[in-house]
C-alpha cells in the first residue's frame, strides 16, 4: 500500500532560514566541524607494520599492538596479540624507516610484556594455550641504508621460562640491576619472579583474592613494583623485601564504583617518579606520588570510561588515548603545571599511511619526545606522535 | 537497443537529494531509496517502479518503520547505501540504513566527534526485512550500533548478511535465522562501497590499498589475499577499492570499477586458483589533466548492469574537452561493453532538463529487461529508466538476481 506524502511538510534547511543572519561569525567556521574533530595539536604519523613497499604487513588479525618498549639505542620494540602474536622491532632512526616483523612468538595469542635490557637482549612475556613463558630474542642489528641496500635476520625465541601452564602472564616488568623479571598471572593474579640467571621462578603470592587485580603493573624509580587489586585498591611489592603491601589507597572513580574498577594503564614519569595511571570503571585519571603516598584524581579526559595506554612526554605532561574496543579514541593531554585536560581529537595519519585510528593499546616515549601509540585492531599501525613545541610569548615588562 | 532514457524525479519527497540504492527486488520489481542526506529532520523512503502505471510508488517510511522518527534530535535514518538485498526465495527484500543526515535543525553532521553523545548520534544501521508479497516490514534489527552500513549483500544459502560499516570499517556477518552480529573487526579507513559474493558463498571487499578483502564462510575467516585492483600507472593503490560490481550471468565472475578518480573498470574470476584472477580493463573515463585531484563526483563510472541482450551496461561520466572534469560540466553517458570482445561503446545520453546525471549510483534490470539507474545530486533526485528493445512478452527478464547492493 502506498503512501501518501502530498499533506507532509518538510524540514528548512538552516541555511535558508530567513531569521538567521549567515554571515554571522558564529556560523564562519562551520566548515571545519568536521576536522576539529581529529588531532588538532602536534603531528600523527601512522607507520605500516613491514617495510614500506617492500614487505606485506604482519597479517590482520595479528596484528593488534599491546605492549610497546625501547632499548638503548632507541630501537623500538612491540609485541601483538590476535590470532597469532608477533614481536616486531621499528626503527625510525638512522636510514631506516622500518618495522621488522621478528615472527610468530610459538603457540601465543598475546605478548604482553616487551622488555629490552641493558646488553639489548629482548625478554619478552607471552600467552598462549599453553600458558604464559617467558622468551629471550637476541639484540636487533641496525640494517644498513634502508634506502638501498640493507639486511636483515629473524633468529628465533628461546623459551627461558614457563610459570604457568593453565593461565597466561598478563604483564612484566625486567628488573635490570636484579637480573629479574617480575610479573602476574592473568586469571589468579599470582605474582612472579623470574631470575635470568639461574633461572629459578619464585611465586610471592597473589595479588587479589578475587581476580578483579589490574592486568597493567609498573615498577617505579626505586624497583617497587605497583598494580592494583580489588576495589583498585593499590598494592606495591618491594623486591629487596619480597615482601607484597596493600597499600590501602584507592583509584579513583564515580562514586559506588570501586567493585568494578582497577589500573587500566599505568605510566612512570621518570623525573618526578610519579606514576599515572587509569581506571578501567570511568576512565578517571590519577597521579601517585610512590614517595609521599598521596594519590590525587586528575579528572576524566573524555567520554569513555577505558584508557588502556598512556605515557609521560619530555616536558613532563601525560599523554593518552582514551576509548575500548567499540569507540573511537581520542587523544588527550594532562599538563601537571596548569592541571589541564585536553582532548586533542581523534588520531589522523596524513603523511605516507593516510589513515584514522581508533583503537590503541599501548604507548612509549622516545628521547626526543616523540611519543610510538600501538594501535590494537583488527589490522593496525605504529603511531607515532610528535607533540607541538611550547610557542615562546615575549617577556611582560618586569618579568 | 536501448530507447530514450526517462528521468522520474521524486516529486513526493521534494526534499530529498540522492538515490543511493537501486535494486531489482525478488518480484522482478524495481525498488529505490529516496534518500535526503542534506538537510536534517528527513528519514529514507523506499519507492518502487510501478510497471502498470508507469509512476513510482512510496511504500515504506524507513524512519518510522525502524522507530526511529527523524525529529528525535539524533542523525537521521537518511539513507539506503548500496544495502538492498533481494531474497528470491522467501520474497524479502532486506535493507540497512546509512548516516550522514543530521538531526532535525542541525547544520550537518560527523559520526566521529559526536560518536559517544547518545543524544546527537546516530542510532546505527537499521536493518530491515520488507516482504515484497505482503507488502510490509516483517522485522527491523540494528546491524551496526552507532555506525551507518556503507554495503550489504546476501548469502540465501547460508542465511546471512555482510555488511561494511561506516565510519570504522568494520565488516560484520548477520545471521538472519538467530538475528545476531557478529563485528569481524576492521579493514581500514576508506571504505569499499561494495560487498559482493561468488558461487561458493565467499564474500569479497576490498582494503584502502585495492586488496581484495575475502570472507570465507566455510573457514570463518576475514582475510586479506594477494589480488589487487587495478588503477593507473601514475597513482598510488591507495583508494583502489570497489566502487560496484555486478556478477555476468553465468556468475563465474565479476566485472566491476573502482572508487577514485580516474576509475578502472575490471574483471575478477574468483575460482581460478586459490585467490581468483583479476583483470585490468582499463579506465572507466577520459583521459584529463593527471595534476588536477578531481572528485568522484565528477570524474564517476557506476550502475554495472547485465542487459538481457548479455551486454554489460554501465554509466560513466563525460565531460566537455577540457582538461579538468567537474561534477557541473559532466553529463553521465550510457555504455554497453560486449563481455566476449570487450569492445565498449557509448550508447545514450542521460539527460533531464536543467540537472546534471553524471554520478549514477547503481542500476538494475526489471522482469521485462528495461533498465534503470539511480542518481544522486539534484533537489528532488530520482532515477532513469531505460527502456530496452527485448523481443517477446517475458516477465523473468530480471533474473539472475544480484543479491548485493
Amino acid at each position: 500500500m502506498a503512501l501518501d506524502l502530498a499533506g507532509r511538510t518538510w524540514p528548512v534547511h538552516p541555511w535558508k532560514n530567513p531569521e538567521f543572519d549567515l554571515k554571522s561569525s558564529h556560523l564562519q567556521n562551520t566548515e571545519k566541524y568536521h576536522h576539529r574533530g581529529f588531532v588538532q595539536e602536534g603531528t600523527m604519523v601512522a607507520m605500516p607494520l613491514a617495510f614500506p613497499g617492500i614487505t606485506t604487513p604482519i597479517p590482520a588479525d595479528e596484528c593488534a599492538i599491546v605492549s610497546l618498549a625501547m632499548d638503548s639505542t632507541r630501537m623500538v620494540f612491540g609485541g601483538t596479540a590476535g590470532r597469532a602474536a608477533h614481536l616486531f622491532a621499528a626503527m625510525t632512526r638512522g636510514v631506516t624507516g622500518v618495522v621488522h616483523d621478528l615472527g610468530v612468538i610459538p603457540g601465543a595469542w598475546a605478548c604482553t610484556s616487551v622488555m629490552p635490557a641493558r646488553d639489548r637482549t629482548i625478554y619478552l612475556a607471552a600467552s598462549g594455550a599453553d600458558g604464559g613463558k617467558i622468551y629471550r630474542h637476541p639484540p636487533v642489528p641496525w640494517p644498513y641504508d634502508c634506502l638501498q641496500e640493507w639486511g636483515f635476520s629473524r633468529p628465533g625465541y628461546t623459551e627461558l621460562a614457563h610459570p604457568f601452564a593453565d593461565e597466561g602472564i598478563a604483564a612484566a616488568v625486567l628488573d635490570d640491576s636484579r637480573r629479574t623479571i617480575y610479573g602476574v598471572s592473568d586469571r589468579t593474579g599470582t605474582l612472579f619472579g623470574f631470575a635470568l640467571d639461574t633461572s629459578e621462578v619464585r611465586r610471592f603470592g597473589k595479588v587479589d583474592a578475587v581476580h578483579r587485580f589490574s592486568r597493567t603493573i609498573i615498577r617505579d624509580l626505586r624497583g617497587s613494583i605497583y598494580g592494583t587489586a580489588c576495589n583498585g585498591s593499590l598494592w606495591r611489592f618491594s623486591p629487596d623485601e619480597g615482601a607484597l603491601v596493600d597499600l590501602e589507597t584507592w583509584i579513583p572513580c564515580a562514586a559506588g564504583r570501586e567493585i568494578h574498577n582497577r589500573a587500566e594503564a599505568l605510566a612512570l614519569d621518570p623525573v618526578t617518579g610519579v606514576i599515572y595511571g587509569s581506571g578501567s570503571s570511568d576512565g578517571f585519571l590519577f597521579a601517585f606520588d610512590p614517595a609521599s603516598g598521596r594519590l590525587r584524581s586528575l579528572g576524566k579526559p573524555g567520554v569513555s570510561p577505558t584508557i588502556r595506554c598512556l605515557t609521560v612526554g619530555n616536558d613532563g605532561r601525560l599523554f593518552g588515548i582514551c576509548g575500548g574496543d567499540d569507540d573511537i579514541g581520542h587523544l588527550f593531554s594532562y599538563d601537571p603545571e596548569d592541571h589541564a585536560l585536553r582532548d586533542l581529537g581523534v588520531p589522523l595519519s596524513l603523511f605516507g599511511v593516510r589513515a584514522y585510528g581508533y583503537v590503541y593499546g599501548a604507548a612509549i616515549t622516545g628521547p626526543d619526545g616523540e611519543m610510538f601509540f600501538g594501535q590494537a585492531e583488527r589490522m593496525g599501525h605504529l603511531w607515532l606522535y610528535f607533540p607541538a613545541i611550547k610557542v615562546r610569548r615575549p617577556a611582560k615588562d618586569g618579568e | 537497443m536501448p530507447g530514450a532514457p526517462k528521468f522520474y524525479e521524486f516529486s513526493e519527497v521534494p526534499v530529498s537529494d540522492s538515490c543511493w540504492s537501486l535494486s531489482t527486488g525478488p518480484d522482478g520489481r524495481i525498488y529505490v531509496a529516496v534518500c535526503s542526506e542534506g538537510l536534517g529532520g528527513v528519514g529514507v523512503y523506499i519507492a518502487r517502479y510501478n510497471d502498470e502505471h508507469d509512476r513510482l510508488d512510496y511504500i515504506v517510511d524507513v524512519a518510522h518503520a525502524v522507530d526511529d522518527p527523524p525529529d528525535s534530535g539524533r542523525a537521521t535514518q537518511c539513507k539506503i547505501h548500496y544495502c538492498f538485498c533481494p531474497s528470491r526465495r522467501d520474497g524479502i527484500l532486506y535493507a540497512a540504513t546509512h548516516l550522514s543526515g543530521p538531526a532535525l535543525g542541525d547544520f550537518l553532521y560527523s559520526p566521529w566527534p559526536d560518536w559517544n553523545d547518545p543524544r546527537k548520534a546516530f542510532r546505527g544501521a537499521a536493518l530491515l526485512a520488507y516482504d515484497t508479497k505482503s507488502e510490509e516490514v516483517r522485522w527491523w534489527d540494528t546491524i551496526a550500533p552507532r555506525e551507518g552500513s556503507r554495503c550489504l549483500a546476501l548469502d540465501e544459502e547460508r542465511g546471512k548478511l555482510y555488511c561494511v560499516t561506516y565510519p570504522r570499517d568494520h565488516f560484520v556477518v548477520y545471521d538472519i535465522k538467530t538475528r545476531t552480529r557478529r563485528d569481524l573487526g576492521r579493514i581500514g579507513s576508506v571504505n569499499s562501497q561494495i560487498v559482493f559474493t561468488d558461487r561458493r558463498g565467499r564474500a569479497y571487499t576490498s582494503s584502502d590499498m585495492g586488496q581484495l578483502v575475502r570472507y570465507d564462510p566455510d573457514r570463518d575467516r576475514l582475510e586479506e589475499i594477494p589480488v589487487y585492483i587495478p588503477c593507473e600507472a601514475y597513482q598510488s593503490r591507495w583508494h583502489s577499492v570497489i566502487y560496484d560490481a555486478v556478477a555476468s550471468p553465468e556468475g563465474e565472475c565479476i566485472y566491476g570499477v573502482t572508487w577514485r578518480a580516474h576509475e578502472h573498470l575490471f574483471r575478477y574470476w574468483p575460482e581460478e586458483g586459490p585467490y581468483g584472477r583479476m583483470e585490468d580493463l582499463g579506465p572507466g573515463t577520459q583521459d584529463r589533466d593527471t595534476s588536477f585531484p578531481a572528485d568522484t563526483f565528477a570524474d564517476h563510472t557506476g550502475g554495472l548492469v547485465f542487459g538481457a541482450d548479455g551486454m554489460l551496461y554501465f554509466v560513466h561520466a563525460r565531460w566537455p574537452d577540457q582538461p579538468l572534469p567537474t561534477s557541473k560540466d559532466s553529463v553521465g553517458v550510457v555504455c554497453r561493453m560486449n563481455p566476449q570482445t570487450l569492445e565498449k561503446r557509448e550508447v545514450v545520453l542521460l539527460t533531464q532538463e536543467g540537472r546534471t546525471a553524471q554520478y549514477v549510483s547503481r542500476a538494475a534490470r526489471d522482469r521485462f529487461g528495461n533498465l534503470f539507474f539511480g542518481h544522486v545530486g539534484g533537489v528532488p533526485s530520482g532515477m532513469f529508466r531505460l527502456p530496452m528493445d527485448v523481443p517477446g512478452n517475458r516477465t523473468d527478464l530480471h533474473e539472475p538476481l544480484r543479491t548485493w547492493g
